[in-house]
């Protein structure tokens, strides 16, 4: 009897060393930053990513997976509740924005389900961490400090990769890359520099950097995948592989082209669940997949009932829902500049809508700015020796929209929107983009001042006063940049809704000298209840001649309280350059206390607008 | 001694510039039908050539020559038809014989200063040629007042805002008084268009950018009398052809072809109008007449191998009784017609009948009515006359009484009250190609081979060609039971009757089916053209994957001409192309050619859009 007891015990242990119960797969993130498919199983011949290849060979590849925007904070914010940010009113890269009660952290949902949920470590999700979001959010967070027998969701996110360790001082950069063998060390003449890029020793040294950091990287998930094998938990796991947004390359990250949008994912299915997988190991797929659809795709495969708020639907499990026709972008606030973009993106062609076009898209971003290729490439623009490609970036404005075939331009330098070959194709992108905005609740046609003074509690997400439909127009209206519009751009300025009323002033600033019948309107709006509707009309006054009024506004709102009402003074007086001289001393004192990210970067813009306002240059660091 | 000098001089200065030797001022416009205020048109606002035809005489029965600019500015330069030279299509590079001259040049032999201000596009290349000899002055600044004190001057001033491209919504509208815009929901429609606000903002658009050349118009009338030149310059007022809209340009009807004309005689001239001021003049008229014309009009020779009459002066022609029209390829577009009219009926021979006047057409897809247009026929929600232009496919035959139908909607073709009329017509238009050679019927890649192997103009290397057996191939298409026929002539020994053959079996559809062996033969044919039309009748009837491989192996040919007729066949073929998708948009990446990459961007573009077509209400976010 000892004996049938002792046999008991030894085929009872192992199964109880199983985390996964019948039906219930653990889950394992393996999440990068900053990269976009430069990996070998990707077809790169310069990418060495042996431990990754070797996984694809074992998983399924998605060739066409994205990310909402070209940044972590906002993307992250998607990916943990399953809902878009431009509706949770986490668009801005940063903010710190409540959550509605309604929705939670996915991961909660797992836990509620018997899931040991674990996170190491990085959150950055423009909302505080909910305390009930992880059993454990650390950089010890781990899954082996589950029950025995739990089934379990971890996430490990590896840094090594991100832009900031391109170009970090070389001892710094020797320990990343410690384990990089001769053999794995990339030639910066090989480099495959984008042809948007300038082709300079500083730029094939980023462009290497930053392969040797995915290898860096590229042992990590070895070490992870390893890690799990040892445990014997391979067989009882789906791991996903996937980068957080694209290449920390100027143009790419922060911006929203393939380059920001487009990351790698590979999935791997142990056998008891490859009836899942949508295709044999070692397999690509084309279906379209976004940020949006992996909280309920996660939930789906461990048998959690969705709830209605998702705006993704599941990619896998029993029931998931038809392949998508369409995934979806954004970019607005990115750190302290102002912008706003949507795009719509099938398999084949990009539809980007710049609702912005009067803003260049090289706007300075300080943080952006300490990367060598960016001061290579803007110095480069400022000696006018940029051709081609290369000199797009510095256009002083964007087309209001852009049409790229990818397949054809995979590069997005071929803007198809105008080529009457497309235009029906086209024309069934806009309307998508359109019906999107509405069906999402879109929150980024209001302003950042206006859309937290509509949100009862903080919470953006319950704002009732969003009148899309209205708000899609007055935008549409102001971003056409037509002279034949101002008549009822001027008639928005007379708007009860305060954010109509700056999209009329918007669409004025972005007429250039042709609003000039209009410069009585703008005067009156000058002193309009809104503060963003002042500042908007202000930069439209200035422009049409009258600094001295313009500055008077600006100066007063730089002393506003609320630190979206400076940024957006900041951003206008940085556009004005010299013309800020007189508002220098205001500038100067417009720094502010609050520890709130958007306080943050008023103080970068307090801190650097001085020179540039001074000597016309941007000052370089390091120079 | 110096009196009889400064009598000499006198005399000599009387010669160049006496009462026979009267200036000729054109002012032309682009794309304009008889439109204008002085054709009866009420809401035209047309003052200042409203006030020219009464002064002047308006002739009410002129006809282009081609609907669409090049062809027919060709033949009004030569006073040739372009169908005869091979420079009928929009746009090719075809050589003339020397004889072919700029008829201005007679005029400069005689002593005028002749400037061009500035459109040319003579669609050959001896374009630089004409241009040297027919212009003292060709570009922006060309000007009268550039001649010689005393010299006689033949002075053209064309103006754009009429064009085709000045209609699209996404140009800027034309820049005229805001009192004078014409308001769209006021307009009347014609019978041809549905009643949208498409349709409606196009006729608005087209009214006002004829009140703009009406303004231009005016300027260049009112700098002529500034000048002190009115009284000794006869002044002439024509558009190319017709309006830049849709059953317009590009079409056989007298929406395509035909256009009013003024000519103005000042008093001393008068004894050469056919009316008293202010009258209107029916004489059947061809625009490729006006350089005879003028030369007749000046007492100058004119040439014997010019084509066009003479309708003024000593030399001028007995009246027409007919006029010609030809439509070939449009930019990507391949098509071939042929019409004839006298002063009542339109006759047209749709020699590509299983081709929609409304085929996709990407320079006249910018416009929003056309790509409506479009939607509503896929939709069948237009109606009968509205369909005569959007219809999938062309009558063999089109008849029309414009006495008792002026819009040209009602075919009388089968009409047998109407037979005798059509038998004549269609024995004038038959006879017309025979006697003026229509090398229109080779294919262009055909007919560069030919000239390449001579190394003569079109005219001269297609001398041989047995030209009979090719046009009676022609007429074949479309009519009932010659399928065996085109097999049979698919083995024929020239490659035009071979690819006459090939098209008279696309245009068979379903039929073409017992003929599949001659196809498939005609696949390894000499000939490009013949192989890419039998590969697309395969590809249409039997989804032959040897032909789709054929045809899209096309796509890599070094001749722009292959590699536009494939990629255009391809496109029409629409999803059934599908497998060879990667095909096209290599192609793509591989041709310069902008007509073969319309083609093929449009392929794949609307290869996409059929994936997309499910409805919205499908979609989450």
């Amino acid at each position: 009897m000892k004996q049938f007891l002792v046999l008991l015990l030894v085929f009872l242990v192992p199964l109880c060393g199983h985390s996964a119960t019948a039906g219930k797969p653990n889950i394992l993130w393996l999440s990068a930053e900053d990269i976009s498919p430069n990996l070998g199983c990707y077809g790169d011949s310069y990418a060495v990513s042996p431990n990754v290849d070797r996984f694809a060979q074992q998983g399924v590849r998605y060739m066409h997976a994205y990310g909402i925007t070209g940044v972590c904070a906002p993307n992250r914010s998607c990916l943990i509740t399953g809902v878009y940010p431009s509706r949770l009113g986490t668009h801005g890269m940063r903010s710190t924005v409540t959550l509605p009660d309604a929705v939670k952290c996915f991961p909660e949902y797992l836990r509620a389900a018997g899931y040991y949920c674990s996170n190491n470590a990085k959150t950055d999700y423009n909302f505080p961490v909910p305390k009930t979001a992880w059993d454990e959010c650390s950089r010890n967070a781990h899954y082996k400090h589950r029950k025995p027998g739990q089934p379990f969701f971890a996430v490990f996110n590896h840094e090594v990769c991100h832009e900031s360790q391109i170009r970090v001082p070389e001892e710094r950069y020797q320990k990343n890359t410690a384990r990089l063998t001769p053999a794995q060390r990339r030639d910066p003449a090989k480099a495959p520099v984008p042809p948007f890029h300038p082709d300079t020793t500083e730029v094939r040294r980023d462009w290497a950097r930053y392969y040797e950091n995915i290898t860096a990287m590229d042992y990590q998930i070895g070490d992870k995948l390893k890690e799990l094998e040892d445990a014997g938990l391979a067989e009882d796991t789906i791991v996903f592989f996937f980068g957080d947004n694209g290449a920390g390359m100027p143009g790419m990250k922060k911006w929203i082209w393939e380059g920001g949008l487009h990351v790698p994912l590979i999935i791997r299915f142990p056998k008891k669940w490859q009836h899942l997988a949508p295709g044999a190991p070692g397999s690509a797929t084309d279906r379209l997949v976004s940020f949006v659809d992996f909280a309920p795709t996660v939930l789906n495969l461990a048998g959690v009932k969705l709830l209605p708020h998702f705006q993704g639907t599941a990619f896998l499990g029993k029931q998931a829902a038809k392949p998508r026709e369409f995934v979806y972008g954004i970019r607005d606030r990115m750190a302290e500049r102002l912008d706003c973009v949507r795009v719509v993106r099938n398999g084949e062609y990009q539809y980007i809508r710049n609702f912005h076009p009067h803003l260049t898209w090289s706007q300075y971003i300080s943080y952006t700015e300490e990367m060598p290729t960016m001061q290579v490439w803007r110095r480069a623009a400022e000696n006018h020796t940029l051709r081609g490609p290369r000199a797009r970036y510095f256009q002083p404005r964007k087309p209001v929209e852009e049409f790229y075939d990818t397949n054809a331009d995979p590069h997005q330098i071929h803007n198809l929107a105008g080529d009457p070959a497309f235009r029906t194709i086209l024309e069934i992108f806009r309307a998508e983009c359109d019906r999107w905005m509405l069906a999402s609740g879109d929150l980024g046609l209001l302003p950042e001042y206006e859309l937290h003074r509509r949100a009862p509690d903080g919470v953006l997400y319950n704002v009732k006063e969003n009148p899309l439909p209205a708000l899609l127009d007055a935008a549409k209206l102001a971003n056409a940049m037509k002279p034949e519009n101002r008549p009822r751009l001027v008639k928005l300025l007379e708007n009860k809704d305060p954010a109509l009323r700056w999209w009329g002033a918007l669409g004025l600033v972005a007429l250039g000298r042709e609003a000039k019948p209009a410069l009585p309107a703008l005067r009156k709006a000058l002193d309009d209840d809104a503060p963003e509707v002042r500042i908007a009309a202000a930069e439209a006054v200035g422009n049409l001649g009258d600094d001295a009024a313009a500055l008077r506004v600006l100066t007063t709102a730089l002393r506003d309280e609320s630190q979206f009402v400076r940024l957006a003074a900041l951003n206008v007086l940085d556009r004005f350059g010299a013309r800020a001289k007189p508002a220098l001393p205001d500038i100067r004192a417009a720094g502010m206390k609050s520890k709130d990210h958007v306080a943050g970067y008023v103080n970068r813009m307090v801190g650097y607008m001085p020179a540039w306002i001074e000597t016309g240059k941007r000052k370089v660091e390091n120079e | 001694m110096k009196h009889v000098h400064l009598l000499a001089a006198l005399l000599v200065a009387a010669a160049v510039h006496g009462a026979d030797k009267p200036n000729i001022l054109w002012i032309s416009c682009e794309d304009t039908s008889p439109w204008f205020g002085f054709c009866g048109e009420k809401q035209a606002r047309t003052p200042n050539l409203d006030a020219l035809a009464r002064a002047g005489v308006y002739y009410n029965n002129v006809f282009a020559s081609a609907p669409v600019c090049a062809p027919c500015r060709y033949a009004i330069i030569t006073g040739t038809y372009a169908t005869g030279y091979g420079t009928q299509r929009l746009r090719s590079e075809f050589a003339l014989p020397d004889t072919i001259r700029g008829f201005p040049s007679y005029l400069r032999q005689a002593g005028y200063y002749c400037s061009n201000n500035a459109k040319t596009d003579y669609n050959t290349s001896d374009e630089k040629r004409l241009i040297a000899e027919s212009w003292d002055g060709c570009s922006a600044e060309a000007h009268y007042k550039n001649r010689k004190p005393g010299q006689p001057f033949f002075s053209v001033f064309n103006f754009i805002e009429t064009h085709q491209s000045r209609v699209f919504e996404q140009t800027r509208s034309p820049l005229i008084d805001p009192a004078e815009r014409h308001n769209p929901d006021t307009v009347t429609l014609p019978p041809y268009y549905p009643d949208t606000a498409a349709a409606r903002r196009t006729m608005a658009r087209v009214q006002d950018c004829i009140t703009a050349v009406d303004t231009r118009a005016g300027e260049i009338l009112a700098e002529l009398e500034q000048e002190g030149l009115k009284d000794d310059t006869i002044v002439f007022f024509w558009p190319d052809h017709g309006q830049g809209i849709p059953r317009g340009k590009r079409t056989l009807w007298d929406t395509g072809l035909k256009v009013p004309l003024i000519v103005y005689f000042p008093e001393k001239y008068r004894h050469l109008a056919p009316t008293a001021p202010g009258g209107t003049c029916d004489r059947l008229v061809s625009l490729m007449d006006l350089g005879p014309t003028l030369l007749s009009l000046l007492g100058l020779k004119v040439p014997s191998h010019m084509q066009g009459r003479s309708f003024l002066g000593k030399a001028a022609a007995p009246p027409r009784e007919h006029v010609f029209g030809a439509r070939d390829r449009v930019d990507e577009v391949l098509e071939l017609s042929r019409s004839v009219r006298d002063k009542r009926y339109l006759y047209v021979r749709n020699f590509m009948p299983d081709l929609s006047w409304n085929q996709p057409e990407t320079f006249s897809d910018q416009l929003d009515l056309r790509r409506e247009i479009t939607q509503l026929a896929a939709a069948g929600k237009l109606n009968a006359d509205q369909l005569t232009y959007a219809a999938p496919t062309k009558p063999v035959e089109e008849l029309y009484d414009t006495d008792t139908d002026p819009w040209q909607l009602k075919n009388l073709a089968t009409d047998p009250q109407h037979r005798s009329a059509l038998e004549r017509l269609r024995q004038a238009l038959r006879g017309w190609q025979l006697e003026h050679r229509d090398l229109g019927l080779l294919h262009e890649w055909q007919a560069a081979l030919l000239c390449a192997e001579t190394g003569r103009p079109l005219i001269e290397a297609a001398a041989r060609i047995p030209f009979e057996r090719i046009l009676d191939t022609a007429w074949r298409v479309g009519q009932q039971g010659q399928v065996g026929e085109f097999a049979k002539r698919l083995g024929d020994s020239d490659p035009t009757v071979r690819y006459w053959a090939a098209i008279g079996l696309r245009v068979a559809g379903p039929e073409a089916a017992s003929a599949k062996a001659a196809l498939q033969k005609a696949l390894r044919d000499n000939s490009l053209p013949v192989r890419i039309e039998a590969a697309g009748v395969l590809v249409a009837q039997f989804d032959d994957s040897e032909a789709l491989e054929h045809l899209a192996s096309v796509l890599s040919n070094t001749d722009d001409d292959a590699v536009v007729h494939a990629a255009r066949t391809l496109q029409l073929l629409g999803e059934k192309v599908r497998p060879v998708l990667p095909r096209l948009r290599e192609g793509l990446l591989r041709t310069q050619n902008l007509y073969a990459r319309w083609s093929l961007q449009n392929a794949i573009a609307s290869m996409a859009v059929n994936r997309l077509k499910p409805s919205p209400q499908q979609r989450t976010t």
